[in-house]
Order: C-alpha cells, then structure tokens, then sequence
C-alpha cells in the first residue's frame, strides 16, 4: 500500500465515508430525502475525484486500466440513477440504512473493477453482495419480501462459496493471488509443477459456476425471477444491474486475462450456458404477467447476449476491433443497464407507497392516461428489443455480428453461427414480449390513472436512462471506443510474458490509444468500422427477427 | 485405463453408494452397510495415495485425514441437529491437524478458534433457541438424499482423479512431490517469525483488503441491527394489537 494506491483509492474511501456519515446520522434522523441529497453529493464528489486522477500511477493490488475506468464509472452512473430511482422508498423508518448500502455496493463495484488481486476482488464482491442482502430486506415489509430476500441470502453464500473455492484453487495451482503472477505461472513463464495447470481448469469451472449466479444464467438463475418479483422495483433494478456487472468484470478479469490458454475449453462452456440462458429466459417470459417477474426473465435472457459476447471474446481473442466480444460485452452491459433501470424507474414513478404497480396490465391504456411515462418506457422496452434507432440494437449488432465473424476455417466458426442464429431467433421470441407491453399501453382501454407518486427523483432517474437510451442509440461512438479501450488492455495470449496490463500508452502489442485520461474524452483511436458484409449479414438477420416477432405478436 | 485410476473410481463409486445409504432419507434403512461400503472406500482411496514423505508423517497425514472424512460424513449423515453440530467440530479438528501437519501453525490455530470456536458455538446457540424437533420435513424427501450423495461425490471424484493424476505411481512423466528439506522448512513455515510475516503481509500488501473487510463487517453489522429492528417493531406492533 503505498501513496500512490491512496490517491487510486480517493473515489471509493469518499463513498465509504459517506455511507458510514449516513449509518451514523441516521441513528438520529431518518429523514428521507436528505439521505438521498448526500448520497447525491458523495456520488458527485467521487466522480470530480475519479475525474482528477492521475490514470498513470500503478498501485499493487490496484489496477487502472481502461476496464477499470470504464466499470468504475458505469458504478458512479448506475449508482447516481439508483439512488435518484430510490430517493422515495416505500419503507419509512430505514431509510438511511437504505441509502448507506447503496452507496456501499457503489464502492464495491468500483474496487471489484480496481482489483488485481483475488483476495482484494473477493472482499469486493462482498462488499456488493451483503448490503445487497441488507437492501432486500429493507425494500418492503411483508412475507413475500423477507421469503425473496432470504431466497437470495442464502443461494448468494452458497455462489460465493463455490467462487471461492475456486478461487483457492487457483491459488493452489500457481501460489500466488496477484493475476499478474497467476497469468505468469499459467503461460509458462514460470515453472509449475508438473500437472499442476489441470487445477486452473478447476478453476476456472468453479469461478464460472460461481458467478453464473451473480449474472444470473442458467443453471444458477433460479433465484432471479421469485426474488425481483418480491422486492421492490428499486432493489430490482439493483439486482439487475449491479451484481450483474460485477460478475463480468471478474469473468473477464479472470477467464479472458488471467487464465491463458484454457480458452478452447472455456469458450465451449461459456457458449454453452450463453444459449442455454438465453433461450431459457425469452421463453419463460412470454408467460409472465408479473412485471418484475417478467423484467426478471428479461434479464436472465440478456445475461445470455452478453454471455455470447463473452464466448466471442475467449474464441476471437485477436478479431480486430469491434467484433472481438470483449467490446461488445461493455458495450452491450451499459446500454442492457440504461433500458432497465429506465423501466423500472418508471414503473416506481407510476405507483405510490401504497399501491405499487406489479402487473402488466396495471399499465393498460399508459399511452393516454401518462403520455410521458408511456413513451419512457416505450423506449426502454424498444431498446431492450433491439429496434434500431435506439441504443439495444447497436448492443445486439456487435454481440451477433461478432459471433458471426469468428473464423470459420474452425469448428468454433459453426458452433459461433449456430449460436447467432439461436440468438437472433432468441431475440425474434423476447421482441414479442418486449412490445406485448408497449402495445398494452398503447392499444388497450386505460383501466384506471396510475397515480405517478412515486416521487420526482424516479422520474429524473427514468427520463435520464430514456435519453441515454436515444443518445447512445443516435451516437454509439464515444462508448464503442471506451469498450475498445477495455479490450485492447486486457492481456492477450500471444503478448508473450506480458501478463500484467500496463497502464495506458506501455503496452506493446496492439498498438496503444495515446493519452486518454478518461475513456471517451480523448479517444484517438477509432474503431475498426464493420465491414459491409457484417453488417448487411447481421441487419439480414435482424430482418428476419423484425418479421417473425411481427408472426409472433399478430398470431 | 490404469488399474490406479480403476481403483480410484471404485473408491469414488463405493463412497457414493455408501453415503446414499448413510444419509437420512425418510425411514429408510441401510446405515450399517453403508458404513461398511464407506469405510472400504475409505481404505482404497488412502491406498492409492502414499510417497508424501516418511511413514510415521504418513500415519499421522491418514489418521488425521480419516478423523477430518469420517467427522464430515457424520456430519451430513446424523439425524440429530446436535450431533451434526459436533461432528463438524471434530472434523474442523481433523482439518486444523492436517494444517498444523502441512506447517501452516497460524491457520490451523485459526481454523480452531474460528470454526470450532466462535461458529460451532452459535450453531449450538442456534440449535438451543431454536430447539428443532423430529425429523426435518426437507429430510424427508427420498430423493433429495441421492442428489446431494451423487452432487458431493462428483465433487470428489474430479478431485480425486485431479490429485491421483498427480500422484499416480505408475505414471512416469510426474515424479511424486518431494517432501520440502529441512532447510526450506526453517526459512519457510518453521520461521520463529512466520505468524509475524504474516501480520507484515496482511498489513501491508493486503491492507487495502483488509480495510474493505473491515467495512463490510460494518454493513452486516448495521444490516442485522435493522433487521432485528425491524422483526422485533413488528413483534411489538402485534402484542399492542392483540392487547
């Protein structure tokens, strides 16, 4: 730990501090919006200090590299939109408890996405994961909440159990828990032990499997769909956001960069579970008429695209640009986050403490009754789709466009277009559900005028996801390069010895962005653009997934 | 196919069958011969895994390593609440030996004062104020009992063919791990100053972690405190209702 680190760590002790004011204070005041103003305040203090940090000092067991950047304020974005989504929550007493754990897994997101070090990323994670639990049971106070809140609790240890064992692992094949020396030890440059690398593998399914409940895919999603309908729409936008994001900064951290060479092994699993909870997801929400439950499978459905991009990147590692995976997955996590914390910023805007929107149907006729919170969440609910103009398409254009150009000279190639296809039939199946709500709020007879009490910071907090939504979608630049940047610093397989991602402008291959204290601000390098191929490939497919979903909703 | 590697899958096979028959599943019977089956298990399996180092290191490596399989499997298999509770301590004394065996003095300790300290004791605390009766209802799903015996023993086979693949004797390319030297023993684990490094360690390179742990005591701790709030507000609510 040295000075260097402290300065590193400036945004996360100022979240700290302030989640710790707020415990304090709240012993003797509970009032609610002031909690939610200094929350406010700290998130703001934090990003001026994320802001003014020098990105070229390199701590130990902290990172800052672009990936870092990039999660570190998606963090700050996602947790300013919660906290604004939360200002008014439908339990009085606490509140600041509520706001304090917010910002604690604000904090614990940005660490997880600093760390360098499996021991530092564990108790991150945590830091994540138990005022998550804490929040559960603070979002409602009935049976059906402490049961998902509980529900979670305990399936959440049991995941954290099984990441960390594989994290001992890990540790036990290459004796060191800093990445660096574990990717040293596992590309050669040290010598193991001789069969000690079968361990890595172990590993590497054990860490999987671990946070496959984090980001809810298949086999481990169970939880996802009782848990988000018992809890409040602001826990569940929570839920789908930040544990999610999280879980694939690990994975890329620890699949893609520090585990070399197990990628013909590792693309075939994560692949694997991508379709699996995809398709999974899509087809069990076209039966839902909970709308959290709906949003839930929705969610699960999207860890699988992102699940896809993923896969593309352990296969393509070194597909130039765009449609390498690991682009796609930031992009496709920042503009999935944007539409669903707009959604269900919405729906708490429409309720009211005392009655809260849970069905579909209580939106039926939102188009007249509430114009502006109809068209937020038409937007959201498009861009979710994938429907062009808005941000959701570009998101699902690079993930199928990239597994739709991984080398097909291989068998991986066919596996690759199989899943694309899979995938885009998937999002055929999810465009019906998607716009079964849009066309419940804009073709049904309103049954009653939702209140739209739910407070001014849930509507700030929808209407700002809703103009992110179009702004990415008008302009995906900016946040295609900051993905960009994310992949060209995360190590490669043929970067020799070169395990440890240099902070920016020392890397040797590929050639480094020059200069970028902050992604997108001074991006230099451009994206490699699509090829025509691509795209008219991909927009072929999105064509054919625009007429059957047209099949699916008239039928 | 090696004749190791049948041995090994027989031992893993052996055990499941035993632990199937072991685990509480409804009235059914059959404990004794899975004890049997499992002790046979037991045997085959330490009898694929010898050359660790000298023979008294490696009666008390068996012996220690038996006390901390056994005590887990009785911790799983036990009917009573209590029983399982007291079991896991014997095999968490079992594993704090195999630490101190391996030379890690401060996590054996450790392991001690933690598990059989502090978490056994609030499982007896639990176990007390709870004060479960019978049967537990999920105990008494037949086929629960098969799924977490084949869960855990795929567990172990991966395990055990990982290890023996290592360990194999007949296989030529891994030659067994030496035992470290006494010189690397005093300048590693046996250092006088060892537990004091480990403090510098924790200190220092993982102060950061240690800090973040810190503060996420501090929100379990503020989160129980609200929920018991919360339960015991209710608890009160209900009283002045019913009054």
């Amino acid at each position: 730990m040295t000075a260097a680190d402290l300065r590193l760590l400036v945004p996360e002790i100022v979240l700290i501090a302030a989640a710790v004011t707020i415990y304090l204070g709240g012993a003797f005041s509970t009032a609610r919006r002031a909690w939610s103003w200094i929350a406010a305040a700290a998130l703001l203090l934090a990003a001026v200090a994320l802001w003014s940090q020098n990105p070229s000092a390199d701590g130990g067991s902290l990172g800052c590299d672009a990936l870092a950047r990039y999660v570190q304020w998606f963090a700050l974005a996602a947790g300013a939109l919660l906290v604004s989504l939360a200002s008014r929550p439908l339990r009085f007493d606490g509140t600041p408890e509520y706001v304090g754990s917010l910002l604690l897994t604000v904090a614990g997101l940005m660490l997880v996405a600093a760390a360098e070090d499996i021991v530092l990323m564990f108790v991150a994670l945590e830091l994540i994961s138990i005022p998550t639990y804490v929040l559960l049971y603070l979002g409602r106070d009935d049976a059906e909440s402490q049961e998902s809140a509980a529900k979670y609790f305990f399936l959440g240890v049991l995941a954290s159990a099984i990441l960390l064992y594989g994290f001992s692992f890990l540790y036990g094949a290459t004796g060191s828990t800093a990445f660096s020396e574990i990717r040293a030890a596992l590309d050669g440059t040290t010598i193991l032990p001789p069969g000690f690398a079968v361990f890595a593998r172990l590993a590497m399914v054990l860490v999987f499997a671990g946070l496959c409940f984090k980001v809810a895919a298949v086999p481990f999603h169970f939880y996802a769909p009782d848990v988000y309908q018992g809890t409040t729409h602001a826990n569940a936008a929570l839920l789908s956001v930040v544990p999610k994001a999280a879980g694939f900064v690990v994975m890329a951290r620890i699949l893609v960069a520090a585990i070399p060479g197990m990628e013909p092994y590792s693309w075939g699993v994560v692949l694997a579970v991508a379709v699996l909870t995809m398709t999974f997801g899509n087809v069990m929400a076209l039966w839902q008429d909970d709308f959290r439950r709906l949003l839930a499978y929705s969610s699960i459905a999207q860890t699988g695209y992102i699940l896809l991009a993923l896969a593309v990147g352990l296969a393509a590692r070194d597909a130039p640009g765009a449609w390498n995976g690991i682009v796609a997955l930031w992009f496709y996590l920042a503009t999935y986050a944007a539409a669903t914390i707009g959604a269900f910023a919405t729906m708490e805007y429409l309720g009211r403490a005392e009655r809260r929107l849970d069905s579909v149907d209580d939106l039926a006729g939102l188009g007249r009754t509430r114009p502006a919170a109809a068209a937020v969440m038409a937007v959201c609910m498009f861009s979710l789709a994938g429907v062009p103009p808005l941000a959701g398409f570009w998101g699902k254009l690079l993930v199928f466009g990239g597994a739709l150009s991984v080398d097909t000279s291989g068998t991986a190639g066919w596996w690759f277009t199989a899943a694309a296809v899979v995938g885009v039939l998937n999002a055929a199946v999810a465009a019906a559900y998607y716009l079964r709500i849009v066309a419940v709020m804009y073709f049904r007879i309103p049954l009653a005028t939702p209140p739209a009490r739910g407070g001014r910071g849930a509507w700030m907090s929808a209407v700002a996801c809703a103009l992110l939504v179009v702004g990415i979608g008008i302009y995906p630049g900016p946040l295609m390069r900051a993905g960009n940047f994310c992949d060209q610093q995360l190590p490669r397989v043929d970067a020799g010895a070169k395990h440890h991602s240099p902070p920016f402008g020392r890397q040797k291959n590929p050639p480094p962005p020059q200069s970028a204290p902050q992604f997108g601000m001074a991006a230099t390098k451009k994206v490699s653009t699509p090829n025509a191929y691509h795209i008219r490939r991909t927009l072929v497919l999105s064509q054919t997934r625009v007429t059957t979903s047209c099949h699916i909703i008239f039928k | 196919m090696t004749n190791h590697q049948h041995i090994l899958t027989l031992a893993v096979l052996l055990g499941a069958v035993g632990l199937w028959l072991m685990l509480p599943r409804g009235g059914a019977r059959g404990r004794a011969v899975g004890t049997v089956l499992g002790i046979v298990a037991l045997g085959l399996w330490f009898s694929q895994f010898h050359g660790l180092g000298q023979w008294t290191a490696d009666g008390m490596f068996f012996v220690l390593a038996a006390i901390a399989v056994v005590a887990a499997v009785g911790a799983v298999t036990s009917r009573n609440p209590v029983y399982c509770a007291i079991w896991f301590g014997l095999s968490l004394l079992g594993t704090a030996g195999l630490l101190l065996l391996a030379g890690a003095q401060f996590i054996a300790v450790a392991t001690v004062l933690v598990y059989a300290g502090a978490i056994l004791v609030m499982f007896l605390f639990v176990l007390m104020v709870a004060q479960p009766e019978g049967k537990a209802s999920c105990d008494q799903m037949s086929w629960e009992a098969g799924v977490s015996a084949a869960a855990g023993i795929a567990m172990v086979g991966v395990l055990s063919v990982a290890i023996g693949g290592i360990l194999a004797p007949s296989c030529p390319a891994m030659p067994p791990i030496a035992p470290p030297t006494q010189e690397e023993l005093a300048a590693g684990v046996l250092d006088p100053h060892q537990v004091a490094r480990l403090g510098d360690e924790l200190f220092g390179r993982r102060l950061i972690a240690v800090e973040v742990a810190g503060t996420l005591l501090l929100a379990a701790l503020v989160g129980a405190a609200v929920i018991v709030n919360q339960f015991s507000g209710r608890r009160h609510d209900g009283q002045q209702k019913t009054v």
